[in-house]
């Protein structure tokens, strides 16, 4: 006899108990049932852990054997004639990924304003807008939640913050404060496409960051914008 | 979580940061979604600068499932066919089919099977252990993937799934062990469960 709450139906499916495959259901339980199953026997097996490797796999082997240059394809930077004998640490690299689109940020904030306020009304349903607190007393922003047919947009204006020798970054936050969710780096055109199936409620707190070239994908804790739409 | 010398450690998703203005807070699992849908974005648009990342986040996990059936000494080198394979093949991975991690360790099975293979015709006349059947392969293979998986949860859902799969306890139990509510408890074992299943869908979708 399966339990009745699907909650309890699932958990005693990935314990290995039996599944009913003709409920509504069972396509999520056979799916418990198998990574249930997996997880114990990888457990007994102490795969977990991690067993040996050896000596790790060089990625330059493998770029050479592809003929791939190893420098990121970056717009605005041309390659030199001597990279394929530059290393380029990781740092920098993702200096380069961002650089180019963000090389003019300092310029664009003031203008993303104006940006915006030309953008087609048709393009979106506005659902709803937050003015975002200045945390570092500077500046001002505002947020405005899009949907569209197939999905949502946010759309960020903000003025009045430099991002000095970093950059700034975008962030939903759920209501709990518990979970990040990084839209990247501010965009010169401040719209942001929210992943699909994203449900925006569970987001509500929209959160401007500066962020450092230090390879790091966490969140500063620097943030310089914050607010929370009515959802 | 420590990197070797050659790889850099992925970000620790779930380690206690705090953010400004007072506000405490943890990072939760969209983080990783965030990287993980860019990198599998880039990967499949054919940035090469998306294999060089693929090889750092997920170079371990694929290269412990080479040292487990082929053997740590040939490990790198089954290691390194897998991922000029994966990019050779790159417009066969479709994220609608599962995750890239898994799909990376699904090349790297079918090479390390290859591999095996190809030593046993070579070691036919020498007495031995018998080669890993292609079935145990791919049990090795499932298991790692699901196992590789759990360990990139964040750490509060990770708590939630280890004890819903090594122990008997109920959801409220759970949700009193790790004090956390009792709705966050059976989302977290929802959300997980999904992962988990797409990481091994990856596996499943490759060829």
């Amino acid at each position: 006899m399966q339990p009745i709450d699907p909650d309890d139906r699932l958990l005693a499916a990935l314990r290995g108990g039996a599944v009913d495959l003709d409920g509504p259901d069972a396509e999520d339980l056979a799916a418990a049932q198998r990574v249930g199953a997996l997880a114990r026997s990888a457990r007994a097996e102490d795969l977990g852990g991690g067993p040996e490797m050896g000596e790790p796999a060089s990625f330059d082997a493998i770029a050479t054997e592809l003929g791939l240059d190893q420098h990121p394809a970056v717009d605005a930077v041309p390659d030199t004639p001597d990279n394929s004998t530059n290393v380029v640490p990781l740092a920098s690299r993702r200096r380069l990924r961002w650089m180019a689109p963000l090389a003019a940020a300092a310029v664009v904030i003031a203008v993303v304003g104006v940006a915006i306020s030309l953008r087609d009304a048709s393009s979106g349903r506005s659902v709803a807008t937050a003015a975002l607190d200045p945390l570092a007393d500077a500046g001002s922003a505002t947020a405005e939640l899009v949907e569209l047919d197939d999905g949502f947009e946010l759309h960020v204006e903000l003025e009045g913050v430099q991002p000095g020798d970093g950059y700034l970054e975008v962030w939903l936050i759920n209501g709990e404060i518990t979970e990040l969710l990084s839209l990247g780096p501010a965009r010169d055109d401040g719209t942001y496409r929210l992943p699909d199936g994203l449900d925006p409620a569970a987001f509500p707190v929209v959160d401007v960051s500066i962020e450092h070239f230090d390879g790091d994908p966490t969140h500063s804790g620097d943030s310089v914008f914050r607010g929370q739409f009515e959802l | 979580m420590t990197g070797s010398l050659t790889m850099e450690a992925p970000a620790r998703i779930g380690d206690t940061r705090r953010l400004s203005a007072g506000l405490p807070g943890r990072y939760g699992r969209f983080v990783v979604d965030a990287v993980d849908s860019d990198l599998e974005a880039d990967f499949r648009a054919g940035d090469p600068d998306a294999l060089r990342r693929a090889h750092v986040r997920f170079g371990r996990d694929v290269q412990r499932l080479c040292a487990r059936t082929v053997g740590v000494d040939d490990a790198a080198d089954v290691t390194q066919e897998a991922f000029i394979a994966a990019w050779r093949t790159r417009e066969r991975f479709d994220p609608a089919r599962g995750s890239l991690g898994g799909w990376l360790v699904g090349i790297a099975k079918f090479k390390a099977i290859d591999h095996l293979r190809r030593r046993e015709r070579s070691q036919r006349d020498i007495p031995g252990d018998p080669a890993v059947g292609d079935s145990s392969v791919e049990d090795v293979a499932q298991q790692m993937v699901v196992a590789a998986a759990i360990e990139r949860l964040p750490d509060r859902m990770r708590a939630a799934m280890e004890l819903a799969f090594y122990s008997d306890l109920t959801h409220t139990q759970i949700s009193e062990r790790l004090d956390a509510p009792l709705g966050t408890v059976k989302s977290d074992i929802r959300r997980g469960l999904a992962r988990l299943k797409r990481e091994l869908e990856g596996l499943d979708a490759a060829d």
